[in-house]
């Protein structure tokens, strides 16, 4: 049993979004994620990484400028896809269970 | 394992009680507290329970006590050793931010359930033996069972069940694997297993359920969604870690745990892309980060025995975390539904940095204590030479970014806006947030501090220049591609839905085959039992009916002679064989 003043509260506060996130925020802050994405992959091709590197950065699979970019890319592009179809495999009514477990 | 925990409180009036014990009394004493007059005084005692007990957590020496002499055995409640000590002081900290957290609960009930379940994870990790942990074991099933439960609704009660039948079965094992193992070595200490024996492998699959392998899996997901926003938070803290202990106490090194931890940390990503309640995103994200520790326990060596047990530790922070910031937005908006929900950054600003430091620490972003325990479990994959399960881990570490560190603060907090007008969260919630906040960027700036808590030696620097640089490549290009699936719409969008996983097994097609065979069954014991029935009756109309020819007019000097006859014959034969 939960106390009176800890229900939920639909009580009106200020709608004014906040100004660092506005669309036009949201479209600024994607055009600097490019930037400093790029940027990321520029440090690496003009600093490489030294040549003690730990063995973890420097996996044979992905020892290539760049490479751990690539992968985390394509990684949530067929994480996207592949999620895309299970969807279609799996996904049934919200009370597909209800009925029967009661 | 090296000798002493390195935090120790010298009391020469100590007296050393099993962790345990100070959570049981504390739940006991609570019983006693009711009624409104008490309401204070039950708070002081929640506050003072992990706060007493980490106290006399740091004045236990290295060893074994509190030994318990019931019938042939030694019980032992209190092994002492680095291991169940860096354990025994995350399940303190975790349960100081849970109580915190649940501070305005009225409900006794959950109180006292939340700290039998902390106790009774406290007793498992300081057990020194099968039996004390099979007893133990079965008290967090129970405990945390009520904690489901308290959910009070159709499908909390439904899942409560199901989820208390996983983890009796999971008990079930352990003591069949602590009887099995007695029969054949005649001991029943809690170390070093293996899976030479049957022994070992019911052992591995007890502590398999409670982690969430495989198929195994579902309880996370069923369950903890469907408790209260307050007892998730303690339900995500203590089960799992608890059964990690266990495989790294039992099964260090075994291979086995590779293939199966980087299945766990793999599959789930697809389904918490896809599942629209929040909560239960996080569940398929916990499942997702075990992985990661099971792996480093298959892994074996000393770098990747600390890594997953560092890594449990920061998940207790950074998962609990996230657990309740969730838990404040179904506090205040009664749900968590993706669909539903967006722009509650302008209700609930400091709930929403709070779960942004979560995301950023469970996506193990440099600063923050994902960063410095993860890696320890890929360094040491690779060192290894296991490069596949490493390729695989560094998938799923790209995925968790996607689902628990973007897709859970955008459709909450960001994304569109939901119209959705509420308070922000009360302030013990936010204190206990922000506790576990500072807590995650502090383990992640300063890791010198979590990794001198370790049990083994091996030498790890987190923070070099390739390091940060990989890992800040990865993430960043993973934002990139959420912000272009998004921007493009090949994102799925959240729906209201069922997704179908490894429940369906026991929630729909066993049943589905109850109802198919059971008219299929009934119909073969009609079968049967008409048969049997006719020939019983055929039988006894052979041999007693009076109008047969055995029993008809049959008086008892025949029977005395037919016996007769019988013996004669077997005599005859018997001395013809002979």
């Amino acid at each position: 049993m939960q106390h009176k003043d800890d229900t939920a509260d639909s009580k009106q506060t200020d709608s004014r979004p906040l100004y660092w996130v506005t669309a036009a925020a949201g479209r600024r802050a994607v055009i600097a994620l490019h930037v400093v994405a790029i940027a990321a992959v520029l440090i690496e091709f003009l600093f490489p990484f030294p040549e003690d590197t730990h063995a973890v950065e420097r996996a044979h699979a992905l020892d290539f400028t760049g490479s751990y970019s690539v992968y985390g890319f394509v990684s949530c592009v067929i994480l996207v896809l592949l999620g895309r179809i299970l969807r279609q495999l799996v996904m049934r009514g919200e009370n597909y269970y209800r009925d029967s477990d009661r | 394992m090296t000798a002493d925990f390195p935090l120790q409180l010298n009391f020469q009036w100590a007296p050393e009680l099993p962790p345990a014990l100070i959570f049981f009394a504390s739940a006991a004493l609570l019983m006693l507290l009711r009624g409104e007059a008490t309401a204070l005084v039950r708070k002081a005692v929640l506050l003072a329970t992990p706060v007493i007990g980490a106290i006399n957590l740091l004045t236990l020496e290295t060893g074994s006590f509190w030994v318990w002499s019931v019938l042939d055995f030694d019980l032992v409640q209190l092994r002492v050793d680095r291991l169940s000590m860096l354990f025994g002081l995350l399940f303190h900290l975790g349960a100081l931010l849970g109580i915190i957290y649940a501070l305005r609960v009225r409900e006794l009930t959950q109180h006292v359930a939340a700290l039998v379940y902390a106790g009774s994870a406290l007793g498992a990790v300081f057990a020194g033996d099968l039996i004390s942990l099979f007893f133990y074991w079965e008290g967090m099933a129970v405990s945390s069972a009520l904690l489901v439960w308290a959910g009070r609704t159709g499908e909390s009660n439904a899942a409560g069940l199901r989820y208390l039948i996983l983890h009796l079965l999971s008990g079930l094992l352990l003591l069949a694997g602590a009887i099995i193992l007695y029969q054949n070595t005649g001991d029943i200490s809690f170390d070093y297993i293996g899976t030479d024996g049957l022994a070992g492998w019911l052992l591995l699959l007890a502590f398999g359920i409670k982690c969430g392998f495989p198929f195994f899996h579902s309880w996370i997901t069923d369950a903890y969604p469907q408790s209260t926003p307050t007892g998730t938070v303690f339900l995500s803290m203590f089960t799992t870690k608890v059964a990690i202990y266990s495989l790294a106490r039992g099964f260090p090194g075994t291979e086995l745990l590779i293939p199966i931890g980087t299945v766990m940390a793999l599959f789930p990503i697809f389904y918490a892309v896809i599942e629209n309640d929040l909560r239960r995103v996080l569940g398929y994200s916990m499942i997702n980060q075990i992985g990661f520790m099971v792996v480093g326990v298959g892994i074996g060596t000393e770098l990747a025995l600390n890594g997953a047990v560092a890594h449990a530790f920061n998940e207790v922070l950074f998962k609990g975390l996230l657990f309740m910031s969730m838990g404040a937005v179904l506090f205040r908006v009664r749900h968590v539904l993706g669909s539903d929900l967006g722009g509650l950054y302008r209700s609930m600003p400091f709930t929403t940095i709070f779960c942004v430091v979560g995301a950023a620490s469970i996506s193990a972003f440099p600063l923050f204590n994902g960063f410095v325990s993860k890696s320890m479990i890929m360094s040491a994959l690779i060192e290894q030479g296991h490069t596949i399960a490493w390729l695989g881990l560094l998938f799923a570490s790209a995925g968790v970014f996607h689902h628990a560190g973007i897709k859970i603060p955008y459709f909450a907090f960001f994304g569109h806006d939901s119209k959705i007008r509420v308070r922000e969260a009360p302030g013990n919630m936010l204190l206990a947030m922000g506790l576990a906040a500072v807590l995650c960027i502090f383990v992640g700036s300063y890791p010198a501090v979590l990794y001198g808590l370790l049990p083994w030696q091996s030498a790890y620097e987190p923070y070099t220049y390739a390091h940060v640089m990989v890992q800040v490549q990865l993430l960043l290009f993973s934002a990139l591609a959420f912000a272009w699936l998004k921007l493009t719409n090949v994102y799925p969008p959240e729906l209201r839905s069922v997704n179908l996983d490894a429940d369906w097994l026991y929630r729909r097609l066993l049943p589905g085959a109850g109802k198919i065979f059971l008219p299929a069954a009934t119909f073969m014991q009609g079968l049967f039992s008409g048969a049997a029935g006719y020939t019983v009756s055929r039988v006894r109309q052979w041999f007693i009916e009076p109008r047969t020819v055995l029993a008809a007019g049959t008086q008892s000097g025949t029977a005395v002679l037919l016996v007769g006859v019988l013996l004669a014959g077997y005599l005859l034969f018997y001395y013809v064989s002979s």
